[in-house]
């Protein structure tokens, strides 16, 4: 069976007036029907990035390269621009970070999904149908007054509410991937539960390929199934998510979980990542970009391509001296 | 016994809906804060944790209530009395977000010297070059960064110059309001450390008001716990996260996600 995303040899390049910038390099991912896959890392390590790449939202100064940005075995870079609005929105849908600013301030929220039902649905709908559609996915979702809701403005709704509206407007169109980038980091923790166990069971239940991007690893832990590592644009540890946040091989995975507060004792263990991203618009990079802030750096990691070591069948690892 | 640094007594805040309604936003709430301490205030969005802040910090009026600090009743004096209190200045805040608490068009150093120029002595104000520098360089501002504008800064930067800003004037205390939550973790890890120096070096105490309760669980001293306005639960950090007693509390600790602790069951591969 192929998996509903495949990702292989993803290199991602902005040409802007301060130089070219090495967005990405060489990433490679895949999440199967069901399944939640973690995009992880610090600010500016790509994660977004690649989620737009996805959906092609990353403006006309990106370059980019891959072997293939395949769904459900289809490669979608030979597609038009025009060809491929029958892919974004409808097979695949995103959830921004934000979610009070992605929804329009000047339009109800109902009026909102209608549309976006309207634009997206594979056939022709009447207004009073795709409203009926909406109320019916407010309703599963568990809103409550969702009649109510739909006449509301977004500077009415809670983020929270706001953003299960905008998960709402993602399942509408019954997705076969949801890209969700930091659906729940407005949130507070209670709210957050809500909202993870709404994405879960649209991942679960209707089998939707859920790609999560979020630099929260106790929350990528605890829903996710695999989790990616990326740093600076490269990626550098793909494993069950169990494996690599409690047991991470890569020298970045473990200086990420040290600086998190997550079963530490005291302020004093919290240790804060060494050195910087590298300015990703140098043309010397170093073959392991993270190689500047290793504390097991050898020569070969700046200047030979970096091997894969598998300490599973399932996990991978970039590095020449991974953790044991 | 430690010093009692500042009390808060039956806080009640109302705000007005329209139409004689009232939200009661802060509901008779009270705590005292001993000198040193870290009393972390939690609660989720909505339960009144910034409102209460602000009160302390005077930014806003309560109801009802009092805030003793320094033998004064804070709550009783007029904003133009306050303005003009010596306590103004041993209280400062820093708030969630930088980019839009720090003036737009001003650069980091004129920020920074801001609360010099409005509430410092004379003599502080012939040397607040020298002032400004310093402050900055405990909160961790590189100096060469003093005269960007806070949209050149990163994010982390922005937190130290608002922080920089808040110690400028050696206050007493600090009122910190999601002071981290829009960094990443690793980026918050180097703002906290900063604090618990500052707070060694200068003798600071702290309120911190968050949602994060992994962070608060590992700074703090003390922990209120606040509901729809009202405390909840009151109590050392450690016993309050080992055995909580109030079910809000225990639902609030339950949703924090831990590290390899699953929430949903795996999705089997294939391969």
């Amino acid at each position: 069976m192929t998996a509903m995303l495949e990702i292989d040899n993803l290199t991602l390049e902005f040409e802007t007036p301060a130089g070219r910038v090495h967005a990405l390099d060489n990433v490679g991912l895949s999440v199967d029907r069901g399944e939640c896959v973690a995009l992880v890392g610090e600010s500016g390590s790509g994660k977004s990035i690649t989620g737009m790449a996805i959906m092609r939202l990353n403006g006309p100064n990106a370059r980019i390269r891959a072997s293939r940005i395949a769904l459900d075995g289809t490669d979608l870079q030979g597609l038009t621009d025009k060809a491929f609005q029958t892919i974004r929105g409808r097979r695949v849908a995103m959830i921004f970070q934000n979610a009070k600013s992605a929804l329009n301030p000047l339009r109800k929220v109902g009026d909102t999904l209608t549309d976006i039902l309207r634009a997206h649905a594979p056939e022709r709908l009447s207004r009073r149908d795709a409203r009926a559609r909406v109320l019916d996915m407010l309703e599963m979702i568990g809103i409550r007054e969702a009649e109510d809701r739909m006449y509301a403005y977004p500077a009415e709704l809670s983020g929270g509410m706001c953003q299960r509206i905008m998960i709402a407007a993602a399942l509408l169109c019954e997705p076969e991937l949801i890209i969700a980038d930091e659906p729940t980091s407005a949130l507070d923790v209670t709210t957050q539960v809500k909202v993870m166990d709404l994405l879960m069971s649209a991942c679960r239940e209707r089998g939707v390929a859920v790609l999560f991007i979020t630099h929260d690893l106790a929350l990528a832990s605890a829903y996710c199934d695999r989790a990616v590592v990326m740093h600076a644009g490269q990626m550098l540890e793909d494993g069950p998510a169990e494996e690599v946040f409690v047991h991470p091989r890569h020298p970045y995975s473990r200086m990420l979980l040290d600086s998190m507060p997550y079963g530490k004792e005291s302020a004093a263990d919290l240790k804060p990542m060494g050195g910087n991203l590298p300015d990703l618009r140098r043309d010397d990079l170093p073959a392991c970009r993270f190689a500047e802030r290793c504390s097991r750096v050898q020569d070969c990691c700046r200047t030979q391509s970096i091997p894969e070591a598998r300490p599973s069948e399932a996990h991978a690892v970039r590095c020449f001296f991974p953790h044991d | 016994m430690t010093e009692i640094l500042l009390e808060a007594g039956a806080i009640v805040k109302d705000f007005p809906l329209g139409r004689g309604k009232h939200l009661r936003a802060v509901d008779h709430v009270s705590f005292k804060l001993r000198r040193g301490e870290i009393l972390g205030v939690v609660g989720e969005s909505g339960s009144g944790k910034s409102t209460l802040a602000r009160i302390v910090a005077r930014l806003l009026p309560q109801t009802e209530g009092s805030v003793w600090f320094d033998k004064a009743n804070l709550a009783s004096y007029s904003g133009a009395r306050f303005a003009r209190a010596e306590a103004r200045r041993d209280i400062q805040m820093v708030f969630q977000d930088p980019l839009a608490s720090l003036n737009p068009r001003w650069p980091a150093a004129k920020i920074i010297a801001d609360p010099i120029r409005r509430l410092g002595t004379p003599k502080e104000r012939d040397k607040v070059k020298a002032l400004v520098e310093e402050a900055a360089e405990r909160a961790g501002l590189p100096l060469g960064l003093l005269n960007s504008f806070p949209h050149q800064l990163s994010g982390g930067q922005r937190a130290r110059v608002d922080i920089a800003r808040a110690i400028v004037l050696r206050p007493k205390l600090l009122i910190l309001d999601e002071p981290t939550s829009a960094l990443d973790a690793s980026l918050q890890a180097h703002v906290i450390q900063t604090l618990m120096q500052l707070r060694a070096d200068l003798d600071l105490t702290y309120i911190f008001v968050t949602h994060d309760l992994n962070l608060v669980r590992l700074i703090s001293d003390r922990i209120l716990v606040m509901q729809k306005g009202a405390l909840v639960e009151e109590g050392p950090a450690a016993s309050l996260f080992a055995s909580p007693r109030e079910a809000y509390t225990r639902e609030l600790i339950a949703a924090i996600p831990q590290l390899g602790q699953r929430r949903v069951e795996r999705a089997g591969r294939e391969h």
